[in-house]
């Protein structure tokens, strides 16, 4: 908190970024590649929880999954309760995740957005959505692999706003890489 | 660290209140129904987002467009003028028989149809949610659609309207798991239930006894019972009929009629009653001004040509396209008058 008071806010980046991520996933794909489409709002918003200095925002990423079910159209509140799911796991159960190695991280991310969209497709099922996909876990597999790409953007975006998170990471980064 | 710990207990209390609130909103949502309004105002306030999202599309569709060769163009009205010209013929025969139809239910003393309208519209925006098969157009409430509104393109039917905001609404396809569609056979006129399996080259025919006619290859139409969709349109062809013994249903498969993961434009349709006297059917009509523009400048660019093109005159009497057609039955006058 006291590192905070002199730099700037992680809103100022995380809004624009938001809001840039909610655009990128109502995108028109092709039907080919439409399945495999990386969920970067989860990943932003994983970033944020981890390495923003407050105490995690979990409502944010719940407020966040209501925005994309309004655009989607998809029952409300479904992305909500996945995001939620999803930061909640993070934050609690995986409480030294800034110190992991880079693919720990994406097995982690991997593994628990899998668990998220299987507890919220239990929920929307329970309400009275009647469809199963056996390619559930896709989704996952290609976010996670994308997790490497967003954590360097955002290290670098915050970087250059001067943006306070991520501090000790590049040398834990530098010390695993040797 | 520098980040201050949190107890563990305060953040799964937070998680509880919104996994409760969740729960709260999706019952609302899907049971009760009562975010309807709610989510009106919310959708049509992010419809900039939308049209956002879709601009790539739209752009790369504009620039291709600008990019197309001369001959591409002059190709391309020769073929649609002519086809104009052949559904301009079969239009005049459909409605000696329309009127033919009305006569002959006024015999009857049936009910007289409905003269139906139709609207064209453009997809915006696809379901990102695997398990359902869902669409947004860009026609909403100002432009007239009413929730329950089927939606059809020229092979077939497609789904019906189920929320609309201000200026786009959300389409049910036939294939979503909650879509239900009364059909009947046209080969022997069996009824039954097409329901959607989420996934878009599929849908079962329910309720249909395994001793019954119906075999592969049949083709299932919206049969008009239930009021929503219109009678007649073609939904599916089916694809296997299974039986087993300890079901007292067939098992029956459809593969819709329409491409419906490719399609890109639909025809909103509805009903108008018979007493506004203006029981033509309409053209379609451009529906933005991109598309009006594009017109104008074909018709400049046809206007430029030294040669003048042939083009059919109102009803269809011209006959110097004729020559390079297939040959037309000439249009019958309402001979068939009873």
């Amino acid at each position: 908190m006291t590192d905070s008071v002199k730099t700037r806010s992680p809103y100022l980046m995380l809004i624009p970024l938001t809001l840039i991520a909610l655009v990128l996933s109502i995108l028109r794909l092709p039907e080919e590649i439409d399945p495999y489409r990386p969920d970067l709002l989860s990943l932003l918003l994983i970033y944020f929880a981890i390495y923003d200095q407050r105490p995690v925002n979990m409502e944010m990423a719940w407020f966040c999954g209501l925005l994309l079910d309004l655009l989607g159209g998809s029952p409300l509140g479904f992305n909500a309760l996945t995001y939620a799911i999803l930061i909640y796991v993070i934050a609690t159960h995986f409480r030294h995740f800034d110190r992991y190695v880079l693919w720990q991280q994406m097995v982690v991310i991997g593994l628990v957005g899998t668990v998220a969209h299987i507890v919220s497709y239990w929920v929307e099922h329970a309400l009275g959505q009647t469809s199963y996909s056996a390619s559930l876990w896709v989704p996952s597999l290609v976010t996670a692999l994308c997790w490497p790409l967003l954590y360097l953007i955002c290290l670098l975006l915050s970087r250059t706003l001067g943006v306070s998170d991520g501090e000790k990471k590049p040398n834990d980064l530098v010390r695993v890489d040797r | 660290m520098k980040r201050p710990e949190e107890s563990s207990f305060f953040l799964s209390l937070r998680f509880v209140f919104v996994l409760i609130l969740t729960i709260a909103i999706m019952a609302a949502d899907l049971r009760l129904k009562v975010m309807d309004g709610f989510r009106y105002y919310l959708e049509s306030a992010l419809y900039p987002l939308l049209v956002f999202a879709n601009s790539p599309s739209s752009v790369s569709k504009m620039v291709s467009s600008q990019f197309r060769s001369r001959s591409e163009l002059i190709d391309e009205n020769e073929r649609l003028s002519s086809e104009n010209y052949l559904q301009r013929a079969d239009l005049t025969r459909l409605h000696a028989v329309e009127l033919e139809n009305e006569a002959m239910r006024k015999l009857l003393n049936s009910p007289l149809r409905e003269s139906a309208n139709r609207m064209f519209a453009e997809i915006i925006d696809v379901e990102t949610n695997p398990y359902l098969q869902r669409v947004r157009v860009n026609r909403g409430a100002n432009a007239g659609v009413y929730v329950g509104m089927p939606v059809l393109t020229d092979i077939g039917l497609v789904g019906q309207v189920i929320s609309t905001s201000s200026a786009s609404s959300m389409v049910l396809l036939i294939c979503d798991p909650r879509s239900s569609v009364p059909v009947v056979d046209t080969r022997n006129q069996i009824r039954g239930i097409a329901e959607g399996t989420g996934s878009h080259d599929e849908i079962l025919i329910r309720n249909i006894p395994r001793s019954s006619d119906v075999r592969q290859g049949d083709m299932m139409v919206s049969s008009g019972l239930g009021g929503v969709y219109p009678e007649g349109y073609p939904v599916a062809v089916v694809t296997s009929v299974g039986f087993s013994d300890d079901q007292p249903f067939a098992v029956i498969r459809a593969k819709p009629i329409v491409d419906i993961d490719r399609m890109r434009y639909v025809l909103m349709f509805w009903y108008q009653s018979a007493e506004d006297g203006d029981d033509s059917v309409r053209a379609k009509q451009p529906t933005d001004s991109k598309l009006l523009l594009r017109q104008q400048r074909l018709e400049q660019l046809i206007s430029t040509m030294s040669v003048p093109e042939p083009r059919p005159g109102n009803g269809g009497e011209d006959p110097a396209p004729a020559a390079t057609l297939d040959p037309v039955p000439a249009p019958q006058a309402t001979g068939a008058q009873p």
